[in-house]
């Protein structure tokens, strides 16, 4: 019938109108995050701040946006310096922690991290040798940190 | 006129500021709540118990802000157009009865004293979008002004049917015809045309090409900030209350609700039904195109009118009683 669709618009409105809301009021209740979402980079760190990352640089060549840049102790070719993450340009596509051998990369489910500010996209993970707040602490372990995984 | 007859015209007017100022504070709200609804959103929810103090924070930041005059504005007409869109509006409330013979003035043309009002809004928008200097408010200053005049046609051929079976224009006269059968019923052609005419008078969805925000950033009052943006806001949700209001008293019986005692509450319920409805409409359908928009009225709505205005003749004659 002509102008049957402009009644069944106001049907579906009218029931949205008068029926519950979907809407999770976001800063006041948050939703629990899938187990298995991966939203920023992190990297795992010994509780006394020693960060396991061995300046190997594969996360560094194989990131397709040069998001990552490692700065090596000249005197200690397996310890990094710094490591810096920015994040502006990140796609998140995870080779990083895909192709890290000793799996010391991790995607942490924090997702708060807008700025109003370019600058503090770009955050370190290592900062003079040392691991950083953004790092994730995991208990030390008798052999060193993803050894076994490398090898096999 | 004498002292005490001055006192009544005084408080009616005061109280009619206070209905003007409720009407858009309450609007405001729920207006942003139904759509909210619409939407599967909450609406407003941080000021107040559900966001019921989101129009006085509204209307404190408005009163904050810095008003602009953009280079290369005609200054008169910018100052001056905000008034020309609300005063008359608030005229046209002084007529409106809400019981027999309660009104400020329940003059016997109240009916064409009301749309004499509405037909001054488009120049007062016209004079806004001229006078910001800004193509997108010129632009839809035009529109306002083809589609109000566009549509005031049909509305008063579909008011007079209503004028010719009550046999008079004054609005008291006019309800107290339809104790039992609302002119809704006796003329739904003409309440029909009434109620989208009114739409597009109103400036409302699907009739909202003047402020058109996806195309015309905000349309004729792009270029005003502060209260006067605010007073191009009162007049919107003011024409909505005068449009709706009128619709009741024309068509929707007014203060008669058979077989219940009539009531100014009725009025006020019926009035704030159709103000829902209104918004229902805008959460639900999109914009017309103006050539369609044009189309609609010349081409359906006017000859739809006076068939209409044609059957009332018919019927009024051979049944008197009709």
């Amino acid at each position: 019938m002509f102008g049957s669709g402009l009644l069944k618009g106001l049907r579906i409105t009218g029931k949205r109108m008068v029926g519950p809301t979907k809407c999770d009021m976001y800063p006041y209740h948050r939703r629990t995050l899938p187990t298995k979402s991966r939203i920023f980079l992190a990297m795992r760190a010994t509780p006394d701040g020693k960060p396991l990352c061995r300046a190997c640089l594969t996360c560094q060549q194989n990131c397709p946006d040069h998001v990552i840049r490692i700065e090596r102790d000249p005197d200690d070719r397996e310890r990094a310096v710094s490591f810096t993450v920015d994040s502006g340009r990140c796609t998140f596509c995870g080779l990083c922690e895909e192709n890290c051998p000793y799996d010391v990369l991790v995607f942490t489910q924090d997702f708060e991290r807008a700025t109003f500010d370019r600058d503090t996209l770009v955050y370190k993970l290592i900062d003079d040798g040392m691991a950083t707040g953004a790092c994730v602490t995991v208990e030390p372990t008798d052999e060193p940190a993803g050894e076994a995984d490398a090898d096999g | 006129m004498s002292g005490h007859q001055f006192l009544v015209a005084l408080v009616w007017v005061l109280a009619l500021l206070v209905v003007m100022a409720l009407n858009i504070i309450f609007m405001d709200w729920y207006e942003r709540k139904l759509i909210g609804h619409i939407h599967l959103r909450p609406g407003p929810m941080h000021t107040g118990w559900h966001g019921l103090l989101q129009p006085f924070a509204d209307m404190l930041k408005m009163l904050g802000k810095e008003d602009i005059v953009p280079t290369g504005a005609d200054k008169l007409f910018f100052w001056i157009g905000p008034m020309v869109v609300v005063v008359p509006l608030f005229l046209a409330l002084t007529v409106l009865p809400v019981a027999p013979g309660a009104a400020l003035a329940d003059i016997n043309h109240g009916l064409f004293f009301v749309f004499a009002m509405q037909t001054i809004v488009p120049f007062g928008i016209t004079l806004i979008g001229w006078a910001g200097h800004n193509k997108w408010s010129l632009v839809g200053s035009l529109r306002a002004a083809a589609q109000l005049i566009t549509y005031e046609i049909p509305m008063l051929i579909a008011a007079l049917g209503v004028v010719m079976l009550a046999g008079s224009t004054r609005l008291t006269d006019i309800v107290q015809h339809q104790t039992v059968w609302w002119y809704a019923l006796k003329l739904p052609i003409g309440f029909a045309i009434f109620f989208v005419t009114g739409l597009a008078e109103m400036n409302r969805t699907p009739f909202d090409l003047p402020e058109a925000e996806s195309e015309l950033v905000a349309g004729y009052h792009t270029e005003y900030s502060g209260m006067k943006f605010g007073f191009a806001m009162m007049s919107e949700y003011n024409s909505m209350l005068v449009g709706s209001w009128l619709l009741v008293l024309l068509f929707l019986g007014g203060w008669n609700l058979w077989p219940l005692p009539p009531s100014p509450l009725w009025v006020v319920l019926k009035v704030y039904l159709v103000q829902s409805f209104i918004v229902w409409i805008r959460g639900t359908y999109p914009r017309m195109r103006l050539d369609d928009m044009m189309e609609m009225s010349w081409k359906y709505l006017i000859p739809a009118g006076l068939a209409n205005l044609l059957l009332v003749g018919v019927l009024g004659t051979v049944f008197p009683k009709f």
